[in-house]
């Protein structure tokens, strides 16, 4: 089974991305941020990572730039969840690493079909 | 209102989990509420960029978190406050008390909003305070946003032209057709991902898989003439493009956006194709697969360029066959490395290259006896092959001295690691009581055992909590006393010969001796007889016993019932020795000694029954001939004066479980020789049958089981072949101790050798 970290502060889309990819056959990491999400990718190996990007401590592109810079997820699928009011913030996003995004809303459907896009 | 225009995100979730996120976002939705408004309230009083990121944050999350769920008028809601919020983040609008009471008011009816939600009632009329949110906006100072927005990232105009498509395999012609009919379209497809491509985590094939859910794929080819010869190929680098003709019923732009993600540099292309301009023919491919003339074997062509010969190619064949490949052995590598102790030691190179030169010492000392056993041989003068023989033998004994001692270097480490967690140890306990400590470290350069490092951190630690916590003063009591109000807590560490001592010293309150034995005989340690036999600092080293405390509260910090006997036990483990000193008043200092390494060390060599022993040196007081009427019985057992000192014997066979009594009984001979054993505070007389000379060991660990009960640290080799038996000190000790009484604590035989002296 394939693993999929979901970064997000906010405990709602959390539970979206989470029961989404659960549903879908996949299992799910949960970090409440960017640092969390680091100490939990030192702890597991995972095949896809979803992350917001607006968090506490450490922010989402922190994150896509710490995760591409070093460790063993340096080559793992990131997808960003951004607002379609944001270029700016997407444009950071890529320029940090991050693999695609997806727009926030979405629904189950459409999240998995971006991540199949990029799923390994 | 809005609700009935976008499509509902949660619609395709089972109607419990709908209503369950809902119920989620409510509460989430209250608790960012109130964040908001903290953060708000906290910027009428002080703006800094930390409160208006959180203020932000909270409506952003909100805002997102409300669409997730499709509450998009509240998200719509929330997301007129993030305009004001991150215009103020960026600068581009300042914080006035009244934008500060528009917030506010906002953060009301954000609450007001979700309430309506929650209570199925009609949310109220926000049409006045949205036109004066947006008047707020009003004062956004465009100048400052200039060149910051960032255009869309576009890809460069392709000038790849279409010309190197796939054809279409035999019968894709048909297949194409079939799809046009159905009246989807033909498209041809250029995907070029840039170099960097997976180091954004981007597989291109996973992107090929994705085209393929929504596009039928009718023929495709690599794109590899960017491919560099093999030894200039960097893995990493993504230089295969692919070239698709695909028949499917979405738009072209659609069919772009599956490469969306291809990062800045990529190429994709996408043409539709008139069908009737392909013009199927056979793809390399089968003409592969027929084993045409243009495709021949790789053993063929490399037979053919004289490279190997046709023996080689059917031994390679025949390994192949019986599994034996390179993927094979790598992975029994991995496994056998992954499989083993893994704990591993990260060494300096100029460590390394002085191990070599040592060796290449040694290489040539080898040659030189070489040359000296032709010498012999040939006759040479008898005189002369002694000479050589000498000069050689001293520079062997040079270089493996020397590479003894660098290769146990090896293990080394600085304390430095083991130090740096002291500061915020004694932040933490100064903070919550309140207490003002300064900490001192010296010698965080000293270099140690790796294994002695990893075992002190523990027990520093622990004395550490207890110098701050049960040590230092509140501030008060210290100006009471006269001294300054910050404590002082100081942590040195030196090297002493071959051991390092670490000195734990606080200018606290100090210990008092009569405190401590009153303690301890309320405590039942020890009796009120032999607590008054006790001089001040044996009544000071009462608190290394089990069971023993001083402070009569047991803090957070350095209670939680692991005293200072585990402390004791810990750096005795480690082969150490830890005492404590004390002035009331004035603070106290507790001292660890430490052996530098713990694999390498002196043990005095002794024969008891029919094996040969090792005592770690450390932990002989030292060794005596008693002669047998010096001996006196006690309580059936059989005790002498040493150093002064009444002391139990007990034969080594016995004392570890290796013979009963009667095969070493003591009593029947003229005199026997005493190793005196001085561990952890606790005395005991073992008697060997032969003492052997000091000697330099290094041990082997051997299997738990056949460690007696943990009384052998392990093996040693001797010079000679033979194999001696390495004394745990403190666990030998323990077990001897408690064959003498019949109990199995240490402090009952204390007891009874102070009683009895």
């Amino acid at each position: 089974m394939q693993t999929i970290l979901a970064v997000d502060d906010s405990t709602t889309m959390r539970s979206l991305v989470s029961f989404a990819l659960r549903d879908a056959g996949f299992a799910v990491v949960e970090a409440i941020d960017g640092r969390d999400a680091l100490a939990k990718l030192a702890l597991k190996r995972v095949d896809l990572i979803v992350t917001d990007l607006n968090m506490p401590n450490l922010d989402g592109i922190g994150l896509i730039r710490e995760v591409r810079t070093r460790g063993n997820h340096r080559f793992t699928p990131i997808l960003m969840l951004t607002t379609e009011s944001n270029p700016a913030r997407k444009a950071a996003g890529q320029a940090a690493g991050a693999t695609g995004w997806v727009v926030k809303p979405f629904d189950p459907a459409q999240l998995l079909k971006v991540i199949r896009r990029v799923l390994p | 209102m809005a609700q009935g225009e976008r499509p509902d995100p949660l619609r395709g979730l089972p109607p419990a989990i709908r209503e369950e996120m809902r119920r989620e976002f409510l509460e989430e939705a209250a608790a960012l509420t109130e964040e908001l408004e903290t953060a708000v309230l906290a910027l009428e009083r002080e703006q800094d960029a930390e409160t208006i990121n959180a203020a932000f944050r909270a409506a952003h999350t909100m805002k997102g978190s409300a669409a997730g769920v499709g509450m998009f008028p509240i998200s719509e809601f929330m997301h007129g406050l993030e305009d004001v919020l991150d215009a103020v983040r960026q600068g581009t609008l300042a914080l006035s008390p009244a934008i500060l009471g528009v917030l506010l008011e906002g953060v009301d009816h954000g609450r007001g909003l979700v309430r309506a939600v929650r209570d199925d009632a009609p949310p109220a009329d926000l049409t006045e305070y949205r036109g004066r949110l947006e008047a707020a906006l009003l004062d956004v100072d465009d100048t400052m946003l200039a060149g910051d927005g960032v255009a869309a990232a576009t890809s460069p105009a392709s000038d790849l032209g279409l010309h190197l498509l796939p054809a279409l395999p035999r019968g894709g012609e048909a297949d194409a057709r079939a799809a046009l009919a159905d009246g989807a379209h033909l498209y041809g497809v250029r995907f070029m991902p840039a170099l960097d491509t997976y180091q954004r985590g981007l597989d291109p094939l996973a992107l090929l898989r994705s085209l393929a859910e929504d596009a039928q794929i009718l023929s495709s080819r690599a794109l590899v003439d960017d491919l560099p010869s093999l030894a200039d190929l960097d893995p990493f680098e993504c230089r295969v493009g692919h070239a698709l003709v695909v028949a499917t019923s979405a738009s072209r732009e659609e069919l772009e956006t599956v490469f969306e993600f291809g990062p800045e540099g990529s190429l994709v292309e996408v043409l539709e194709l008139d069908p009737d301009s392909l013009e199927p023919s056979d793809p390399p491919e089968s003409a592969l697969r027929a084993g045409g003339s243009g495709w021949r074997r790789l053993g063929e062509i490399l037979i053919q360029e004289d490279l190997v010969t046709e023996d080689e190619v059917e031994r390679a064949l025949a390994r192949q066959a019986q599994g034996e490949t390179i993927g094979d052995r790598t992975e029994a590598k991995v496994s056998a490395t992954q499989g083993g102790d893994d704990r591993s030691v990260r060494i300096r190179q100029a460590k390394v290259d002085a191990l070599i030169d040592l060796v290449g010492g040694l290489v040539t000392a080898r040659n030189a006896l070489l040359h000296i056993t032709r010498l012999a041989e040939n006759g040479a003068d008898a005189a002369a092959v002694l000479r050589g023989l000498k000069e050689t033998g001293g520079a062997i004994n040079r270089s493996v001295t020397q590479l003894q001692a660098d290769i146990l270097g090896l293990r080394m480490t600085a304390l430095r690691t083991t130090f740096q967690r002291m500061p915020r140890i004694v932040r933490d306990v100064a903070a919550r009581q309140d207490k003002r400590i300064e900490l001192e470290t010296v010698g965080d350069d000293v270099e140690v055992d790796k294994t002695i490092a990893e075992g002190l951190t523990d027990p520093l630690v622990h004395l550490l909590r207890n110098a701050a916590d049960h040590g230092i003063e509140s501030p008060e009591e210290r100006r009471r006393a006269g001294k300054p109000e910050v404590g002082i807590v100081r942590v040195a560490a030196r090297r002493e010969a071959s051991s390092i001592v670490i000195e734990i010293t606080d200018d606290g309150h100090g210990m008092s001796p009569e405190a401590m034995r009153r303690s301890a005989v309320s405590k039942g340690v020890i009796d009120a007889q032999t607590a008054a036999s006790l001089t001040d600092a044996e009544s000071l080293d009462l608190i290394f016993q089990a069971g023993f405390s001083t402070t009569a509260s047991v803090s957070e910090f350095s209670g939680r019932g692991v005293g200072m006997d585990v402390v004791r036990t810990s750096v005795a483990r480690l082969g150490g020795q830890v005492g404590v000193s004390s002035t009331l008043g004035a603070g106290t200092s507790v001292l660890l000694r430490l052996p530098l390494t713990l694999s390498v060390f002196r043990a005095l060599l002794v024969r008891a029954g029919a094996e040969r022993f090792a005592i770690p040196i450390d932990a002989v007081a030292e060794t005596t001939s008693v002669p047998r009427e010096r001996i006196e019985t006690l309580d059936g057992h059989p005790v002498t004066m040493i150093g002064g000192i009444l002391t139990a014997l007990v034969h080594l066979s016995r004392a570890i479980g290796f013979a009963a009594d009667q095969e070493t009984d003591i009593g029947v001979r003229a005199a026997m020789e005493v190793v005196t054993l001085d561990v952890a505070g606790m005395r005991l007389g073992l008697v060997v049958d032969v003492l052997e000379q000091p000697q330099e060991i290094m041990v082997k660990p051997i299997d738990r089981y056949l460690s007696a009960g943990g009384a052998l640290a392990g093996a040693a080799m001797m010079g000679d072949g033979s194999v001696a038996l390495v004394l745990e000190p403190l666990a030998a000790v323990r077990a001897a101790l408690a064959r003498v009484n019949g109990s199995g604590t240490p402090r009952a035989g204390r007891a009874r050798e102070r009683r009895a002296g």
